[in-house]
C-alpha cells in the first residue's frame, strides 16, 4: 500500500561532527547555523526545487539549538538554548523537497557544507546520513 | 488511552503545535505520550521535542500511513502496557494520508480510544500549496481526512486571509470544525488543547 504517487518528494538527512580548533560562541553558531540553512536553501531553489522543509537541529554540551526553513520568503526560524562557547558540536540535517532528485539535494547539502567549513575553519565527520525517496 | 493526529503538509507547524500542546495538556494534569514519524532516519523532529523533556517515541525510515503501519500498531501497544498515557499524539509525516493511520487505530482494540483527526494547514503558504498543480490533490486529500482543522501562522497573515481560507477550507471539508492558531504565539491553543481532551 502506498499513497504516495500523487507526491513525489525526495529528501537527504546527515549527522555531522563539527570540530574547530578554537571555541566559537552561541552568537557564531547561530551565525554558522543560520548560513547553513540559508545556502542550502538558496541552491535547492536555483535548482528549481520547491522546498518541504529544511530543519537543523544543534547539539553541543550546553544546550541546542533548532533551525527551520520552508522557503527563504517565509523566513528562517531559529530557537537556542545555547549558553557557552564551545569548539565541537553535533549537526543534524534533514531536508525534504519536491521536484527535485535525491542526490542532487545531498549534492547540494554537502557542498554547502564545504563551503562553510572553509570559510569558519572546521572540519566535519561524517558520522550517518540517509537518502529519502517516496 | 486516547490517540490523537496532528497531521499537516511539511512545514505546516506540525511539531511547533505538538510542543506547544503538551505544555498545555500538561498542566491540565493528563499523562501524555509522543509518537513521531519522521521519513527519514536520521531524525531531527523528535529530538527537538525530546529536548522539552516531553516522552516521545520515533518512528523512522518510512511513512506510518503505508509500509509502517505495522511499527505504529506494536508502538501503542507499548506505550499502553509500559507507560499507560492519558494521551497519545501522534505526528506523521508530511506526506501521510491521515485516514489510513486512523484506520489502523480503530483495528487496536486494547482499551484505546480514538481521538480527532487535526490537519494543520499553513496559512502562510497554503495558498501557494493549494494553487499549485502537483501539490494540491495531496493536500486536499490530508485536509478532508480531518476533524479539526487548524490554520496556523494566523500571527502572520491578516484577517481578510483568515476569512479566505476559512471559507476555501470549509468548501474543501465542510464537516471539519476551523480553529485558528498560532503554534508560536499560542494563539488558539487552550480550545485545540481542550479539544484533544475532550
Amino acid at each position: 500500500m502506498n499513497f504516495h504517487e500523487e507526491i513525489l518528494a525526495n529528501g537527504y538527512g546527515c549527522e555531522l561532527k563539527i570540530q574547530f580548533n578554537r571555541l566559537i560562541t552561541p552568537s557564531e553558531f547561530y551565525s554558522i547555523v543560520h548560513e547553513i540553512i540559508e545556502n542550502i536553501a538558496k541552491e535547492l531553489i536555483n535548482n528549481k526545487a520547491k522546498i518541504g522543509h529544511i530543519k537543523l537541529y544543534v547539539k553541543t554540551s550546553s544546550g541546542y539549538l533548532s533551525a527551520d526553513t520552508i522557503d527563504l520568503k517565509y523566513g528562517i526560524n531559529i530557537n537556542s538554548s545555547i549558553s557557552n562557547s564551545e569548539n565541537s558540536f553535533i549537526l543534524v540535517i534533514n531536508i525534504i523537497a519536491i521536484k527535485i532528485d535525491k542526490n542532487n539535494i545531498a549534492k547540494i547539502t554537502n557542498e554547502t557544507l564545504d563551503k562553510i567549513s572553509q570559510k569558519y575553519n572546521f572540519s566535519k565527520i561524517l558520522i550517518k546520513n540517509n537518502f529519502i525517496h517516496l | 488511552m486516547k490517540v490523537v493526529q496532528i497531521a499537516g503538509f511539511l512545514g505546516s507547524g506540525k511539531t511547533t503545535t505538538i510542543i506547544a500542546l503538551s505544555n498545555i495538556i500538561a498542566r491540565k494534569n493528563k499523562k501524555l505520550a509522543i509518537i513521531v514519524n519522521e521519513i527519514g532516519e536520521i531524525p531531527v523532529d523528535a529530538r527537538i521535542i525530546n529536548e522539552y523533556g516531553l516522552k516521545v517515541r520515533e518512528i523512522g525510515g518510512g511513512c506510518i500511513c503505508c509500509e509502517l503501519l505495522v511499527n505504529l500498531v506494536y508502538t501503542l501497544d507499548e506505550l499502553r502496557k509500559f507507560y499507560n498515557p492519558d494521551i497519545v499524539m501522534i505526528e506523521p509525516s508530511g506526506v501521510a494520508i491521515p485516514s489510513s493511520i486512523d484506520d489502523s487505530i480503530k483495528m487496536i482494540k486494547n482499551d484505546i480510544e480514538k481521538g480527532p483527526i487535526i490537519v494543520i494547514f499553513d496559512g502562510e503558504r497554503g495558498e501557494e500549496l493549494l494553487l499549485d498543480d502537483e501539490l494540491s490533490k495531496f493536500i486536499k486529500r490530508q485536509l478532508i481526512n480531518a476533524n479539526i482543522i487548524a490554520i496556523n501562522k494566523i500571527d502572520v497573515i491578516n484577517e481578510d486571509k483568515i476569512k479566505y481560507y476559512e471559507e476555501l477550507l470549509r468548501a474543501i471539508n465542510p464537516n471539519a470544525i476551523i480553529l485558528k492558531i498560532s503554534a508560536k504565539n499560542g494563539i488558539g491553543l487552550e480550545l485545540l488543547a481542550d479539544m484533544v481532551i475532550k
